[in-house]
């Protein structure tokens, strides 16, 4: 009979969810308790910072809350880059810090101290466009256009560290960056154009 | 000068706000630099229905940078509207829409009861999160 194992079953039912309210309800008041006692702390702290933007060196101060991407729009009037979600989930604020693409809205600005950052302001060189800006156009890789710095920033990245050598491969790294209008295949083709070309960008 | 766009259906060159999309120079709505611009965050209700009773809004106020608490008690008032139960018609889909911060009643989930307006974005974010720990608003909410 099966009588045995079901009473098991039962007790061991009750003993996990017990176990996991208890979990559950621990963790609230220990995080609700140490917020309320997190007070923000006056005077505001300002902090020194140099960066490089877009070639360029800067010597800021600022507030030390800040994310880096609130400091380029807010502060520094660099709107080129774009503010979606400030979660990290959309992609539209990508910028390079050292060479890497990063999500702006994810770093804090003091965090950056002596980093080399490019946005897509600093992306084009000269009078004419970037490759990749020119591709995108092209292929007409946007509508609105509100997550195209952010995916022309992801794009470069993907051709500069070789991960455009397929469809499929240049899909999975874009995944970082969301497009509502849906252009997705534009982009890939956009991106698998400019990396066809070999040129170095 | 092009003269016969029949045959093409994009024309690259010829797409408006195409080049200022790629370069980040096109200007959306938060993007324009205005002087002396405030911002602000809602506080949102952590319950489906119910009355205010009492909203404190003094630790708020109290921090740096913080220019205005706005909720239901100082309001501006929207001209021709009437929230009060005995003028509104019974049907609630005849009230002209739901006025935000204009009375004390939560009506759902998320509605917004008060507006932090500071000077910057790290003022703001820090009198929400000092004065409305975890988002929750500190009112006695029935």
């Amino acid at each position: 009979m099966k009588t045995c194992n079901y009473n098991d079953g039962r007790r061991g039912f009750l003993k996990k969810s017990a176990t996991m309210a208890a979990f559950y309800l621990a963790p609230t008041t220990f995080v609700k308790t140490f917020a309320i006692d997190n007070v923000v702390p006056t005077p505001i702290p300002k902090e020194k910072l140099a960066i490089t933007l877009n070639g360029k060196l800067l010597n800021l101060e600022v507030d030390a809350r800040i994310t880096i991407l609130n400091l380029l729009r807010e502060e520094l009037n660099f709107t080129g880059t774009k503010k979606g979600c400030e979660m990290g989930q959309c992609g539209a604020c990508t910028i390079h810090i050292n060479g890497k693409r990063t999500k702006s809205c994810m770093q804090l600005a003091v965090a950056n101290q002596n980093n080399s950052i490019t946005t897509i302001e600093g992306l084009q060189q000269s009078e004419q466009l970037h490759p990749m800006q020119a591709a995108f156009l092209k292929h007409d890789a946007f509508q609105c256009g509100y997550c195209t710095s952010g995916q022309i920033m992801s794009a470069v990245a993907c051709v500069r560290e070789g991960q455009a050598k397929s469809r499929d491969a240049i899909k999975a790294f874009m995944d970082t960056n969301i497009c509502r209008c849906g252009a997705y295949q534009n982009i890939v083709d956009a991106i698998e154009e400019v990396a066809k070309t070999g040129a170095k960008i | 000068m092009k003269t016969n766009h029949v045959n093409t259906f994009f024309w690259e060159d010829e797409r408006v706000d195409g080049v200022d999309k790629v370069t980040g120079k096109a200007k959306y709505t938060a993007e324009h630099n205005l002087p002396n611009l405030a911002y602000a965050v809602f506080v949102t209700s952590n319950i489906a229905k119910g009355s205010i009773k009492n909203l404190d809004v003094s630790k708020a106020l109290a921090m740096p940078g913080v220019l205005d608490v706005i909720y239901y008690a100082n309001c501006p008032a929207v001209p021709g509207y009437n929230s009060s139960a005995a003028e509104r018609p019974k049907n609630v889909s005849e009230w002209r829409g739901h006025k935000v911060l204009y009375d004390n009643k939560v009506r759902f989930f998320g509605q917004p009861i008060a507006l932090i307006v500071a000077d910057s974005i790290a003022a703001v974010r820090a009198a929400f999160s000092a004065s409305f720990p975890l988002g929750k608003p500190n009112a006695a909410i029935i």
